[in-house]
């Protein structure tokens, strides 16, 4: 796989957008009850029986803060909601070259690996995930070593048994020789924790 | 779907939250055009002590009477000015005034100025 180089911060569009939305709905909730606490007084001695040169003044408070406030939380808003795109963006990249890792490796390409960018998060899960691909590929390699050597060993035979010129002690030392790739098959299969593990692998493991 | 539920919660609650402001809001204009008119009408008094009248007229894009004179200071003008929707009319009585006034709130309430106060 190619090192994928990013440059645009929209990775993830869909889990990025949602978590921006999120930010600023929080924001705005938290405005809205700052604000409330900010106003209430002022808008109070609007509406309750009070002096009127007290009622004057908390509607100058009011329209001048009216004025000024807005633009300010309009901008801090949107400045956030544009922080989170850089911030999730740190964790949507690593998740999409995950994604596209275990996608491929369930299609059965075992080559792939992820690479991530050096201000990214997740790294643990990078050299994990890693890690794994390096041990299925190394297990399939094993195996095909295996492979190829079982099937010289009955290439082998099958061509003593055609010519008819085959002495026991041939048979024997063949015999002998697959008997020792089967069990260093045994051996590799032994490492393995899965579903369907037949006792006879674990009792040689125990062996 | 919690997310989506938690929108529509923030939702209403902003709702309910911007209505109620303007609604303040559209009542500290009001309230900030009377104060206005109430600096005016101190300021009318002092005039008809100076003048021993009211003036004849006011020209309302500076707030001078018939011959030019201010009627209030530049400054007080200067903060009065802006509060106020428009300036509609004003009649000279017997030892009395009205002026009217449209406030900046949404229904531009009209406000009436006599020398015993602002009624709208």
């Amino acid at each position: 796989m190619k090192p994928y180089k990013r440059k645009q911060y929209f990775i993830h569009r869909k889990i990025q957008i949602k978590y921006a939305l999120l930010t600023v709905s929080l924001l705005v909730l938290y405005t809205i009850i700052l604000l409330m606490a900010i106003f209430a007084p002022y808008i109070l001695a609007l509406f309750l029986d009070v002096p009127f040169s007290q009622k004057s003044e908390a509607a100058e408070v009011l329209l001048l803060l009216h004025k000024y406030i807005w633009p300010g939380i309009g901008l801090v808003i949107i400045l956030f909601g544009v922080f989170s795109i850089f911030i999730t963006h740190k964790l949507a990249g690593p998740v999409f070259v995950f994604e596209r890792m275990t996608r491929n490796i369930a299609a059965g390409d075992l080559t792939v690996r992820a690479k991530l960018r050096k201000g990214d998060d997740l790294h643990d899960l990078e050299k994990n995930f890693n890690q794994m691909a390096d041990n299925l590929e190394s297990l399939l390699i094993k195996l095909e070593e295996q492979h190829k050597k079982l099937s010289s060993y009955v290439t082998k035979l099958r061509r003593e048994l055609e010519v008819r010129e085959i002495s026991e002690q041939t048979i024997i030392e063949l015999t002998k020789k697959i008997e020792i790739d089967m069990e260093d098959i045994n051996k590799i299969l032994e490492r393995y924790k899965y579903k369907g593990k037949s006792e006879d692998t674990l009792d040689r493991g125990d062996m | 779907m919690e997310v989506l539920a938690g929108f529509v919660i923030i939702g209403i609650l902003a709702a309910i939250a911007i209505s109620s402001y303007l609604y303040a809001i559209d009542r500290a204009r009001r309230t900030s055009a009377i104060s206005a008119l109430a600096t005016i009408r101190s300021e009318m008094e002092t005039y008809n002590i100076d003048k021993g009248s009211y003036p004849l007229s006011i020209n309302f894009t500076n707030f001078t009477d018939q011959n030019g004179a201010p009627i209030l200071s530049p400054i007080s003008w200067d903060r009065i000015k802006d509060k106020l929707y428009s300036w509609d009319s004003y009649t000279l009585g017997a030892n009395t005034y009205t002026l009217t006034a449209k406030a900046l709130d949404s229904k531009h309430t009209l406000l009436t100025l006599t020398p015993k106060g602002v009624t709208y």
